[in-house]
């Protein structure tokens, strides 16, 4: 996975193909994506909170000052493939009991060892 | 197939074969985890008796319409969701069900039938005939449902043999040191703990090739369920329906365990428990009891496991035809009851369109009139459920119909009041604060009880901070207390004292579970504590006359909270944070000027001895606590004048004047305590010394007040006495009665006696054109008083399966919940005593919540159209709506979302 897609000598920056998964969930499944990241062996995840948008059943775009259960929330992780292919597959079991979404993309990473850490 | 429960061998290869699916990455345990966690939705989330939040019990089918949630309601649990008929049949009689609601309810409902000659009938003249007469018999539609295997087996034996099992395990798991001889391997985790104990439980099973078999399972809990799920021969499809039906048949426990997991960050909680542990756990036990029946009982004459299979089959076939039978039986009477000369006769009766004429009536017609009929009996509790929830809340929408026009006149006799008291929006609050208005000038206002701060506060108490704010909030800071200043020498002897306490009590302990000292010490002790309780027992009103001509001198010392970050407190709120919360509560609260020389945030707790419910009557805001912490909190806050400048710079200027003090609201007896210690001006403490006499006076009123329609002495000092009488098992009723939720001025209720049926926030529309302050009202608040609605709802409905039934034969297991009995599943809900004024009788009347509005249509819409999961409430009709137009004055109940 460790593919240079930059010219390194024009660039110096050398740049390494990941995987990245970015989910879109209720904030009371939260932790049960990020514990299932963190069982597969990612090495880090941001969680973006209260996030707004539209989807199959309406929208969100609550600014709920007391409710963070309620509220929509974005996770993402970068990973090797067969990390992501890990999540990725608990999360395809897990959205069909909730509703959210899940993508998954291709992205470069310049600091390659932050990113591999050991896969479950 | 569950031929792999033939033998050991068997046994072994699906065991292996489950190790391959995983080694070959067909299976994840994350696939298992996502699997169970989607099971567990099934149940809802139950918190620990020290911590008793309500909570909607159908939670997790929220995103059903609430008719529905209840048809999945009989189907899990078995659980009644309405009113036999004859209850409502008499609620009609007796008025108490507007017969003009009821028709409209049922016009609503039922179309209007065409007739061959083009004209329309309508129906609900003749449907509600058919109610007054008495002659709708309902029949309840389930629809159908996996049971474990178990169920079918030694006619339910062996699923209630699994079910003791895993009740004991859990409560000998799960307990808090109350046992002498633990459990060993808790720090391991449920199931490792439990696999590793097994083989050696003959209990579990005495064959030694269970027994090998068991010392063979995987590691994991999650391939482990795969095992059992394998084992027990089950399609992959089936899966997620037979984890879900092995939930329901200990939805107690099941909660519990949801409830753990999520929590399982908090430090009190020694113990881990993974949601998979348990399933994992629960159905290996249950293939052990189904083995050993197979194996060597009489397994009602079956030769071989096909044979066991099929039969399985047949039987869920001949319940599945019972159910039918059932439904035919009672539908099919109808059609011999209405012949058509009935028929006929009974729309005459009931005034139908008077340009038809029955007689005219063809057969297809009258058919299609009886299969509306049959459509009815469907759904008759609901719509008399309906109609009943109509009735009452017309009645309060009277009230504040009569107010709105008046609300200019109610405002401009407003005068500056001495001070402002800012209560909890929940339902008691009404009563104290109607009490306190009417002998003191007094400014009342609703507001969560947390006071807008999520925080988890530490007491001189407790070992680690306990959350302190709604439990939709995860707390963001700790705000620990320290002794107050003034108090530090008077510390040293609160703390010797409280040493020697503990000691004794350690001692006490040790004597009482020692196996050699225990009967010694009950030979020796039992005579002195049969005087201690004959002593609690006769001597309460004594002891408050005592109380009263010698008033108990309160405890010297006084604790405050810390809430500076600073380098010496790595708990509280930096400044700016202060400031932030600060703001926003007072804005929330519609409280930006005009401030009163005291300002007392007034939090809630109960009082009760002997009641393991005891938190159930505490602040819901506060996750169960009591609200004193948060109230003194934020009255540091702002008393601070680096906060008030700030927040002043944002628009809200506080006189110099003004105090802020945090105090309690006791609930059961209504009394006030006000945290006074840093007022030392004697002008100042003059003032707050005849408003606390009024608020005595204020107390007593309310005592009086809701207890006068209760059928119970009235006698003041009776009242008082509940707080402190151990057998008293109805020390005062909770938010029992909740109807409704007000959100807007004041000036809507005041004057009226909702009888303690109506929590209340206070908004001021006008300041708040963008919504953003009602959104966070409508977001949080008004969340909770939903959950709060539905739990009584339930528990009144069905007291045994969403309530926790008796609190007479309540077993209190390690604080967490109770049982019935000997041993039982964990109840969740509330206890007959809280909605229930005998055995028979209900107190609280099941109805649900109306959200009351006093804000733009167009903004209430926006906000609604914002947020799916607030419109979701509205739409499926777990909550009403209404809307007062501040311009207009009118009054709009909404009914229709489809457009949003």
């Amino acid at each position: 996975m460790d593919n240079v897609f930059f010219d390194e000598e024009n660039t110096g920056l050398k740049l390494s193909k990941m995987l990245k998964i970015e989910v879109v969930i209720s904030g009371e499944n939260q932790e049960k994506v990020t514990n299932m990241m963190q069982d597969s062996g990612v090495t880090g995840y941001t969680i973006i909170p209260n996030v707004s948008g539209y989807g199959h059943s309406g929208s969100h775009e609550g600014r709920l000052l007391f409710n963070d259960k309620s509220s929509q929330v974005m996770v993402m992780a970068v990973a090797p493939e067969d990390v992501i292919s890990n999540i990725a597959r608990g999360l395809r079991t897990l959205l069909e009991g909730q509703s959210g979404v899940m993508f998954v993309s291709e992205v470069s990473v310049a600091r390659i060892t932050y990113f591999s850490g050991s896969g479950s | 197939m569950i031929t792999s429960l033939k033998d050991q061998e068997a046994l072994t290869s699906t065991l292996n074969n489950v190790h391959k699916s995983f080694d070959d990455k067909k299976l994840t345990t994350n696939m298992i985890t996502a699997l169970v966690a989607n099971a567990f939705e099934v149940v809802n989330t139950n918190w620990s008796l020290k911590s008793f939040i309500a909570i909607n019990p159908l939670k997790g089918f929220e995103d059903q319409h609430f008719f529905d949630a209840t048809k999945d309601a009989a189907k899990y649990f078995d659980a009644e969701s309405f009113f036999p008929i004859k209850k409502y049949y008499d609620l009609l009689d007796n008025n108490e069900i507007n017969r003009e609601l009821l028709l409209k309810t049922i016009d609503k409902h039922f179309n209007d039938i065409e007739l061959d000659n083009g004209k329309s009938l309508k129906t609900s003249p003749l449907l509600l005939k058919l109610l007054e007469q008495r002659v709708i018999e309902e029949f309840r539609q389930k629809p159908e449902k996996t049971y474990p295997y178990s169920q079918h087996i030694n006619n339910g034996r062996t699923l209630d043999k699994v079910n003791n099992y895993m009740n004991y395990l859990c409560a000998a798991y799960f307990d808090e040191s109350q046992a002498t001889w633990e459990l060993p391997n808790r720090d391991q985790g449920f199931y490792t703990c439990w696999k590793k104990l097994a083989p050696f439980d003959d209990k579990l099973s005495k064959n030694r090739k269970i027994k090998s078999w068991i010392k063979m399972l995987p590691d994991s809990s999650e391939k482990t369920v795969v095992v059992a799920l394998e084992t027990l021969g089950l399609k992959e499809s089936d899966w997620d329906e037979y984890l879900k039906s092995n939930l329901c048949c200990q939805s107690g426990w099941s909660s519990f365990i949801k409830w753990r997991e999520l929590n399982s960050h908090n430090k009190d909680f020694k113990y881990k428990i993974k949601t998979t542990d348990f399933l994992a756990v629960r159905l290996i036990v249950e293939i052990i009891y189904l083995f050993d029946y197979l194996n060597f009982k009489d397994k009602d004459g079956l030769n071989d496991f096909e044979e066991f299979e099929e039969q399985i089959l047949k039987k869920l076939l001949q319940e599945q035809n019972s159910e039918l039978e059932k439904y035919n039986q009672q539908i099919i009477p109808d059609e011999i009851k209405y012949s058509d000369k009935n028929l006929i006769t009974l729309i005459k009766k009931s005034n139908l369109n008077n340009d038809v004429d029955p007689e005219m009536l063809r057969d297809t017609e009258l058919n299609k009139i009886r299969e509306v009929i049959k459509e009815f009996s469907l759904r008759a509790s609901y719509i008399m459920q309906m109609s009943w929830e109509l009735t009452e809340h017309s009645i309060l929408l009277e009230q504040i119909s009569v107010n709105q026009e008046l609300m200019s006149s109610i405002s401009a006799q407003n005068k500056r009041s001495t001070a402002q008291m800012i209560f909890c929006i929940d339902v008691r609050s009404e009563g104290i604060r109607r009490s306190i208005e009417s002998v003191a000038n007094v400014e009342t206002l609703g507001f969560a009880g947390f006071f807008g701060l999520p925080i988890s506060y530490k007491t001189h108490k407790d070992t680690n901070p306990q959350a302190a704010c709604p439990v939709l909030i995860s707390p963001k800071h700790v705000v620990e207390e320290h002794v107050h200043p003034k108090s530090a020498e008077d510390f040293m002897d609160f703390q010797i004292n409280q040493r020697i306490s503990e000691l004794v009590y350690k001692s006490y302990k040790a004597q009482k579970n020692n196996i050699a000292a225990a009967f010694i010490f009950a030979e020796a002790s039992g005579l002195i504590y049969l005087a201690l309780m004959l002593l609690k027992t006769i001597t309460l009103k004594l002891k408050l006359g005592i109380e009263k001509l010698f008033p108990k001198e309160k405890t010297k010392v006084h604790f405050e909270p810390n809430i500076d970050l600073s380098p010496t407190n790595e708990h509280g709120l930096s400044r700016k944070e202060q400031a932030f919360f600060a703001e926003t509560a007072l804005r929330l609260m519609g409280l930006t000027d005009n401030f009163s020389e005291f300002v007392l945030f007034t939090g809630h707790g109960s009082q009760t001895e002997n009641n393991p419910y005891a938190s159930a009557l505490d602040c819901g805001a506060c996750a169960g606590q009591h609200g004193g912490s948060n109230a003194k909190t934020l009255a540091k806050v702002l008393n601070t004048p680096e906060i008030r400048r700030t927040i002043a710079d944002n628009g809200i200027k506080i006189p110099d004047t003004t105090v802020f003090l945090g105090a309690e609201h006791n609930t059961t007896t209504d009394e006030i305590e006000i945290y006074d210690i840093e007022i030392t001006h004697p002008e100042k403490i003059e003032k707050l010394k005849e408003l606390k006499a009024n608020l005595k006076i204020a107390a007593k009123l309310n005592r009086v007040s809701r207890n006068s329609d209760e059928s119970f002495d009235i006698d003041d000092a009776a009242i008082l006495a509940k707080s402190i009488d151990w057998s008293e098992t109805r020390p005062e009723w909770g938010l029992a009665g909740n109807m409704a939720f007000v959100i807007g001025p004041r000036e809507l209720t005041k004057g009226n006696n909702l009888s303690n049926r109506v929590f209340m926030h206070s908004y001021r529309q006008e300041s708040d054109p963008d919504g953003t302050l009602l959104e966070t009202i409508m977001g949080g608040p008004m969340v909770v008083t939903q959950w709060i609605n539905n739990q009584y709802y339930f528990s009144s409905m069905d007291i045994k399966n969403f309530g926790s039934g008796s609190k007479i034969t309540h077993n209190i297991v390690g604080d967490l919940g109770v049982l019935q009995g000997n041993m039982s599943d964990l109840f969740t809900g509330l206890s007959l005593q809280s909605v229930f004024k005998s055995d028979e009788e209900l107190f609280h009347k099941p109805l649900r919540l109306r959200v009351v509005i006093h804000a733009p249509y167009e903004r209430v819409e926006n906000i609604l159209k914002r947020n799916l999961n607030l419109l979701t409430l509205f739409r499926n009709q777990w909550i009403y709506l209404t809307i007062i137009e501040p311009d207009t004055g009118s009054i709009i109940n909404v009914d229709n979302f489809d457009d949003l």
